[in-house]
């Protein structure tokens, strides 16, 4: 007997994006709510494996199989057809009344002929059952669910360029993702009033509670090109509509024209393919090929039939499904629209797929969108704002996001054509050696993108770098890449760096953590380099160059005040409601004018940039803050935090470093501010931003973090700092550079003793 | 007032028509149809009484069922239309006939229908033919007519306990109606009856080695 491993109970989508949260999907809970759907009694566990479809197989032989349609229907479909050819009596029909006829008279036959067909109705039978639950399968000897959705489109949907889907481990779980959203009634336990995010437990895990009504108005899909993801949905609302009496499905895409090709190719055309057992009675006025509705009735025999309607808005405009009552709705290339703010048109729409207020949710929604071709930047801006108020974990006291959906991200190395395993599992990294000769290849997906973005470097083509990331986004942020003529910051210099910093590995900033020597809680603070580490530093201390620091006034204050500035970001930035960031820091080492005097050649200087940055998301605010406080007395820097908020500066007072906090100082009377750090407000950041432009060009090339580098590209002004930790922290270095502190400590750092110190050398 | 309790439509009820239009072949037109289709219910149900009362002669049985309806008859004829549907020269009203037929559940009911059709067009016909090959062959027809439609007549009306049984035969089959229709199955959703077939969990699951089936 072969050992076969069990089902994974839990399905993670947004694994691995820095900047999502990610979704943990219990996949016999989902089962569970499946069969509670449809009133029937909820299963306590997944089957025995001996009931699972592949059982008994060596696992190289468990692949994805199609249902093969029994000779006998076959045959009596043949059969009606024959019959009812245009000739004679059948001429007068026309070709949709036909049809009509054809799907009656198959069912005429089998319901008169059931011992005959007796075999071929059980089959069909357990088709319902996988259409309606899904099925189990064992794949490579796993056990796997997929659901009736995903189950319905692998066996019985074609593509517009009439192909059939292959199964996909990625489309699995993108399955799950819709499924999950149409049967979520769940919630984070505790929620921060004042922010929205949810809140741990004591075991650092994060508590769900059920609150009886559904929470989720449906998934918002960011995606790279050509995936299948509009045809998927597609499929998954026809198989809804076609068995569900008076529903109303609704299309809409960012054209008339894109609406249409989605309700025309991707909807009515796949649906025509089906087999007839699958086909409800459906108008036939609308011809064959219904050109505006899909109308699952018979106009001439109003007693019978779904009364359900499928159809599609003629423009993107908000008003088009303003009042009307909908089952499904599905936006299509939301993240392009040109004259239409996705915000609204979302806004309109969920009060059409639910009751009371939106309260009572009982459609469910789909976007599916990729971010290329963005022409008018609000396009961008408005999609991404929509995005940034539908991040799974920020909720409100109601258990949904502020838009209702939900994100879900799959970077294009997921099930990206041509890496794709024999059992339909994605290759993003080295294949194993079944796997590379089974795609020809000894590399994976995410080699072969950066291998492509590498060429566009090389090339210096940075608009087509740009579209490429869109198009093939690796992570979330990707998706929103502006294009170089719209970016804020010179992409070609930033680019050309990366590249430098690639081919040349030993010039890149060095990865690692802070620790407390002898892990004593105020003692010496040392750098311990580590490949998985939260920091990454590109300036080589010398011994008695860290940890310089001086006690005065009772609190410790760095040694030489003026020679490096740090600026903590913490969690978020600037919106109420933004996604769970990652705490960020950038410390820069300001211009040594001794060494590095004003008319030495920029390229040699060595001083005036960012010598170290981070990036991460520790379990506390706590940690995160002692972290800012270990890197700050390492280096002896001042700390100019983002005032926004208060968890660092809190953090350092406690601590006894108040002296650490650079205090704005007002350029005229030379008074300080009453609260140490900047205050994030629009003018400010509009203003910096330009500065930061024109560092970039100066010291651009410099830079030796790819982190902060990385940052640079998927910048495009303001809206993009919730994102940005370290662009956030890079302008509050920026901005404490034009603090008049430093005039001010320049005249009294003439007076004292400059003994011990120590001057910079390279390595 | 006669009993139309035994048929299977009440051909008289106003909701009759709507009832057998769920069938392809009873959507037609024609100038009065719902009289069409009582005239239809009376002459072809099984229980009819026209069938009792004129076991052997169709015409007479068309003829009188027709009147039992309301068709008038004007110097000896009924009106064109009518008549045409009478005598089977209109196809969609044919189909609608051996739909209505089928509808009883009984194998051999349509074929003793085409038959007893068959038997009276060819008795007309040797009436006006004067060939005397073309007579032989008639000859032939009716009396292989007759055979079937004896054996058939046999099978269908054999006693009043076999008849009783194929009744309740009849209703067992409305009763056990396949589900699988999309309609159907939306109908059982929406009334939170439905029915699967649990491979997993219900008592019919099986080993779930792949599936053979037969003729597969």
């Amino acid at each position: 007997m072969y050992d076969y491993q069990p089902i994974d109970r839990i399905v993670i989508l947004n694994q691995g994006d820095p900047s999502l949260f990610p979704i943990e999907i219990d996949q016999l809970d989902l089962l569970q709510r499946t069969y509670r759907q449809y009133h029937l009694p909820e299963p306590e566990d997944f089957p025995e494996f001996e009931y699972i479809t592949g059982y008994g197989q060596s696992p190289e032989m468990q692949k994805f199989e199609r249902e093969v349609i029994p000779v006998g229907l076959q045959e009596l479909e043949r059969a009606i057809r024959k019959e009812l050819k245009p000739r004679n009596k059948a001429r007068d029909l026309s070709p949709v009344r036909r049809e009509i006829r054809v799907i009656e008279r198959f069912w005429e036959e089998l319901d008169s002929n059931q011992d005959k067909y007796a075999d071929e109705i059980e089959w069909l039978n357990l088709m319902w059952y996988y259409r309606l639950m899904g099925k189990f399968l064992f794949i490579n000897g796993k056990a796997t669910y997929i659901t009736g959705g995903f189950w319905h489109l692998l066996n019985f949907w074609t593509f517009p360029n009439n192909t059939r889907p292959d199964y996909r481990d990625r489309d699995r779980r993108w399955s799950i993702g819709i499924k999950f959203c149409e049967t979520c009634t769940t919630t984070f336990k505790d929620i921060d009033p004042d922010s929205g995010l949810p809140v741990m437990n004591a075991y650092g895990k994060y508590d769900m509670i059920d609150i009886a009504r559904r929470t989720i108005f449906g998934p918002n899909y960011m995606k790279a090109r050509r995936v299948g993801d509009t045809s998927k949905i597609e499929n998954e609302f026809e198989e809804f509509s076609s068995r569900t009496i008076s529903a109303r499905i609704g299309i809409q895409g960012m054209s008339d024209e894109n609406a249409t090709t989605v309700f025309q190719e991707h909807l009515v055309q796949p649906f025509l393919k089906l087999p007839l057992f699958w086909k409800p009675i459906f108008d036939a006025a609308g011809g064959i090929a219904p050109k505006n509705t899909l109308l699952f009735d018979d106009l001439d025999n109003i007693d019978f039939g779904l009364h359900t309607i499928i159809d599609y808005a003629t423009s993107a405009d908000k008003s088009k499904y303003d009042g009307k009552f909908l089952h499904r709705f599905h936006a299509d290339e939301f993240g392009k629209l040109q004259r239409s703010d996705p915000n609204t048109v979302i806004g309109v729409v969920k009060y059409c797929l639910s009751l009371g207020a939106g309260g009572n949710i009982h459609g469910l929604g789909a976007i599916t969108t990729t971010c290329d071709e963005i022409l008018d930047m609000s396009a961008g801006d408005n999609y991404m704002q929509f995005c940034n108020k539908s991040h799974y974990e920020c909720r409100d006291a109601n258990g949904q996001t502020e838009t209702g959906f939900i994100n879900i991200f799959f970077p294009a190395q997921d099930g990206l054509e041509g890496f794709i395993g024999p059992y339909g599992e994605s290759i993003i990294d080295e294949p194993t050696p079944d796997q590379a000769r089974f795609i020809g290849k000894t590399y994976g997906a995410m080699k072969f993108i950066e291998n492509k973005i590498a060429s566009y470097r090389r090339a210096k083509d940075w608009n087509g770098l740009a579209l490429f990331r869109r198009q093939h986004p690796i992570c979330f942020l990707d998706v929103f890449t502006p294009p170089p003529s719209q970016q804020v910051l010179r992409r070609d210099i930033v680019e050309d760096t990366l590249h430098f910093l690639k081919v040349h590995p030993e010039e890149v900033a060095v990865q690692g953590d802070f620790f407390r020597v002898g892990g004593i809680l105020d003692g010496t603070v040392g750098w311990h380099p580590n490949p998985e580490g939260r920091f990454f530093m590109s300036r080589n201390f010398l011994p008695h160059e860290t940890n310089r620091k001086i006690m005065r006034d009772r609190s410790w204050a760095p040694a030489v005040p003026d020679r490096f500035v740090g600026s903590p970001d913490t969690f978020g930035v600037s919106k109420p409601l933004g996604r769970k960031s990652n705490g960020g820091l950038v410390i820069r080492w300001r211009r040594d004018f001794i060494n590095d005097p004003a008319d030495k050649e920029m390229d040699l200087v060595e001083s005036e940039r960012d010598i170290i940055t981070y990036s991460f998301r520790p379990p506390t605010v706590e940690e995160f803050a002692e972290d800012m406080l270990m890197a700050h007395i390492y280096v002896g820097a001042m700390c100019f935090p983002e005032r926004n908020n208060m968890a660092v500066i809190d953090h350092f007072r406690r601590r006894g470093y108040e002296n650490f906090l650079l205090y704005e100082h007002d350029r005229v009377t030379g008074k300080r501010r009453n609260e140490p750090g900047w205050w994030n407000h629009s003018s400010i950041v509009d203003e910096y931003i330009k500065v930061l432009a024109d560092d970039v060009v100066k010291h651009g090339k410099r830079c030796k973090h790819p982190d902060l580098l990385e940052e640079y590209l998927k910048f495009g002004g303001r809206a993009y700092l919730t994102d940005c930790d370290l662009v956030a922290g890079k302008l509050g270095t920026l901005i404490a550079e034009r603090n008049p502190y430093y005039q001010l400590v320049k005249g009294a750092m003439n007076h004292i003793s400059v003994e011990g110190w120590i001057p910079y050398y390279k390595e | 007032m006669p009993d139309y309790s035994q048929l299977l439509y009440d051909p008289f009820a106003p909701g009759t028509l709507a009832k057998l239009e769920q069938y392809e072949e009873f959507k037609f037109e024609a100038p009065d149809k719902p009289r069409l289709i009582s005239y239809l219910i009376i002459m072809y149900d099984i229980n009819s009484d026209m069938k009792r009362l004129y076991p052997d002669n169709l015409w007479e049985r068309k003829r009188n069922s027709a009147i039992a309806v309301g068709f008038r008859i004007t110097d000896g004829h009924f009106e064109g239309w009518v008549e045409s549907y009478l005598v089977g020269e209109n196809d969609q009203f044919n189909e609608a006939v051996l739909r209505f037929i089928r509808l009883f559940g009984i194998p051999d009911l349509p074929a003793l229908m085409a038959y007893t059709e068959i038997l009276h067009k060819q008795v007309l016909a040797a009436m006006k033919e004067t060939n005397e090959k073309k007579l032989e062959t008639i000859q032939k027809n009716i009396e292989n007519a007759i055979e079937k439609i004896s054996l058939y007549e046999r099978k269908v009306y054999g006693g009043e306990e076999t008849e009783q049984a194929r009744k309740s035969l009849y209703l067992l089959i409305e009763k056990q109606r396949l589900s699988l229709r999309p309609e159907d199955k939306a109908k059982e959703i929406e009334t939170k009856t439905l029915r699967v077939t649990d491979p997993y969990y219900g008592p019919k699951r099986r080993p779930g080695r792949p599936r053979k089936y037969p003729n597969v």
